[in-house]
């Protein structure tokens, strides 16, 4: 059975210049033990999506409109608040983008990474500070700087303490959003070769959010690209990365530099993505794709199947593209 | 720490003596004589001469400077009123309570019910509630305390005869001076509340708090409130440093002889050495609360403590940038 299952996700802002479509409609699943990569670019609605399974959209501005966010088989927006509070940080946890902002400066990492133990497991102060210096050893901090303060770290430390905090009650599902973005070059391989070792000691599923697709290739066993608030295509990583097949994903492979295709040039993908206050009413991509036809540009194209679990937003969906049809 | 209190107390030394000089300078180019105030129209100029020889207001600036600072230091005097011929400081002395009951009620009470209000009307933001609450901050704001003296007076004491109209012979006659000084605080401190807590719980780690499963109830008190009061602090130092200083306003309109009263009348009655001393009594209060704030600061923040630790020089301008944000 699915761990997680996302059913036509909805969520909107209201803002003073309009109404912003941040999801429009996501599909996702994901099974147990089962490493997800969740890619786009900034702006497509990877956080306001991870952010959504959390129940965790400011409202306002913030409302998820509709869809089902099936925890277990069970609709976490039916649930009660303190059934919602008893799986954050404990069942479902989330590792932020922003590891600067994303520890209270006035309170001791330690405390920080011992409240969320003492919250969830009921044990005695000491319990839980036993368990935070074990914790914080997992992520090598040493266990003397448990009393410091978050502006005493450096800024992989202070990642480190946010995986802490994420990792410190076993979660069933790691949400991690873009955990290594914040991060230079050489921690960056660093912190996610932790995550990853982390969660295959404790078994934990994981939805990876990222841009990078190298990091996508290393780690995840299934692919979501999402494009302006939706999944333009999913599948297993064999799926998307050797048969692509949306124009958006095949883009994003143009634009990233492979040593194996010895491509001298890269070719970034024309144009912006669509203002999400004032979305197309074709194909989200139609805009940027090279292409584009009249029925993208009048009727949005549904998520298919074109494989065996490998889905794709397009009418054209194809792993080779005629000659042909690329002139149009 | 203990090495910046030490330090920042004698700062206190430079702060008091600008504060003597430049009161003291004011009153030196005051051309009107206390002498002839004292004496009256009928003394003679001689009469007058002599009275002024007295008390050496005669003597050139550098030297009566001088005498002022020599008799702090040397007795611990800070000069007899010309007007009442009595020690300034036991003047003050028994005034001073009067004012520091008054202003430290007020300051209390202003707090206790300005940052509660700030908290509900964040955390119920758009609601009927925040409504009301910001309605009626900007009204105690607004209304100028002469006229809410004036008022109550004629309300509660005038008309419904609940309360006396001046004085402080019973607890009774505080109730208005003290409401009067502090409705303006309980405005400021609701509406900076309000904003400070507001900025706070956008904050990212206020939804890692949430993230973690916390109650709403926890991340409010335990996460949101601590970052939240950082600048709150600065308008609640502000409130009891001005407080405590007492009201000129509100002491002579319910005549309450206290500190506010006493400075009030000696610069009618031209007792220039009993307004000196005034000034430098208020001043030693302001910098002493103020000194008290800033410890405050660095027990909620660990990061202005550790400024202090480290430097202490830069440690204000951090604090202001701190305040700002
Ligand atoms: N609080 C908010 N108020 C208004 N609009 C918002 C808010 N949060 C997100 N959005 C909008 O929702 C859209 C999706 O944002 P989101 O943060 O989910 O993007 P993202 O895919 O995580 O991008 P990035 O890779 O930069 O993190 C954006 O257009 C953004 O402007
Ligand atoms: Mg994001």
């Amino acid at each position: 059975m699915e761990l997680l299952q996302i059913k036509d996700l909805r969520i909107q802002f209201n803002t003073d210049t309009g109404i912003v479509h941040a999801v429009n409609g996501v599909d996702l699943s994901l099974q147990e033990g089962e490493c997800l990569g969740l890619v786009g670019e900034t702006g497509a609605g990877k956080t306001t999506t991870a952010l959504g399974i959390l129940d965790l959209i400011q409202t306002p501005p913030g409302k998820i409109v509709s869809g089902e966010i099936l925890y277990k088989g069970r609709n976490i927006r039916e649930m009660k608040p303190h059934e919602i509070r008893d799986l954050r940080g404990n069942e479902i946890s989330m590792i932020f983008q922003d590891p600067m902002s994303a520890l209270n400066p006035v309170i001791p990492v330690g405390h920080q990474i011992a409240e969320v133990i003492r919250l969830h497991q009921k044990c005695s102060k000491n319990e839980a500070d036993r368990q935070m210096l074990a914790m914080l050893e997992k992520v090598r901090i040493p266990a003397e700087r448990a009393d410091e303060y978050p502006h005493q770290f450096s800024g992989g430390m202070k990642q480190r303490v946010v995986i802490a905090i994420a990792l410190a009650c076993n979660p069933k599902l790691l949400i991690a959003d873009e955990p290594t973005t914040a991060l230079d070059v050489t921690i960056q391989a660093q912190v996610l070769k932790m995550i990853r070792e982390l969660q295959q000691e404790i078994h934990t599923s994981m939805l990876l959010i990222t841009h990078d697709l190298g990091i996508v290739a290393q780690t995840c066993e299934k692919v979501a690209i999402m494009y302006a608030g939706e999944i333009v295509e999913s599948g297993t990583a064999e799926d998307i990365f050797d048969r692509t097949a949306h124009p958006y994903t095949k883009g994003l492979f143009a634009s990233i530099p492979s040593i194996d295709r010895k491509m001298r040039r890269l070719t970034p993908i024309e144009g912006l993505m669509p203002d999400p206050t004032d979305l197309p009413a074709g194909c989200s991509f139609g805009p940027r794709c090279p292409y584009v036809s009249d029925l993208c540009r009048e009727h949005k194209p549904e998520l298919q199947e074109i494989g065996a679990g490998h889905f794709c937003r397009c009418h054209f969906p194809s792993q080779k593209r005629s000659p042909e049809k690329e002139g149009q | 720490m203990i090495r910046y209190i030490i330090r920042r107390l004698f700062l206190l030394i430079p702060i008091l003596i600008g504060t003597v000089v430049i009161v003291f300078t004011i009153n030196f180019f005051s051309d009107i004589s206390p002498a002839r105030l004292v004496l009256g129209p009928t003394a003679t100029e001689e009469q007058v001469e002599a009275k002024e020889d007295e008390w050496g207001l005669n003597d050139p600036y550098l030297v009566q400077l001088g005498r002022y600072f020599w008799r702090i230091v040397s007795q611990g005097s800070l000069g007899t009123s010309y007007i009442y011929n009595q020690p300034v400081l036991k003047m003050i002395m028994d005034r001073l309570p009067n004012t520091l009951i008054i202003g430290l009620l007020a300051a209390t009470l202003s707090v206790m019910i300005g940052i509660p209000l700030g908290i509900l009307a964040a955390i119920k933001q758009n609601t009927a509630l925040d409504y009301i609450a910001t309605f009626l901050a900007i009204l105690c704001g607004a209304i100028p305390p002469f006229v809410l003296c004036i008022l109550m007076q004629l309300v509660l004491a005038v008309r419904l005869h609940w309360l006396p109209v001046s004085g402080i012979r019973s607890w009774l006659g505080y109730i208005m001076p003290i409401i009067a000084c502090g409705v303006m605080p309980v405005a400021m401190t609701c509406r900076m509340t309000r904003s400070s807590m507001l900025e706070t719980i956008r904050q990212d780690y206020i939804r890692t708090a949430r993230a973690k499963g916390l109650k709403e109830g926890t991340v409010i008190w335990k996460h949101a409130l601590k970052n939240a009061l950082i600048p709150i602090i600065t308008v609640v130092g502000m409130t009891y440093a001005m407080s405590l200083c007492g009201s000129i306003i509100s002491e002579a309109i319910f005549n309450i002889p206290g500190l506010g009263n006493l400075m009030n009348s000696s610069i009618s009655q031209k007792d220039y050495i009993t307004n000196l001393g005034c000034v430098l009594v208020a001043a030693f209060i302001m910098s002493f609360v103020t000194l008290i704030t800033d410890l405050i600061y660095a027990a909620v923040d660990p990061r202005i403590k550790a400024q202090y630790a480290a430097t202490g020089k830069r440690a204000r301008t951090y604090k202001r940038k701190e305040a700002a944000v």
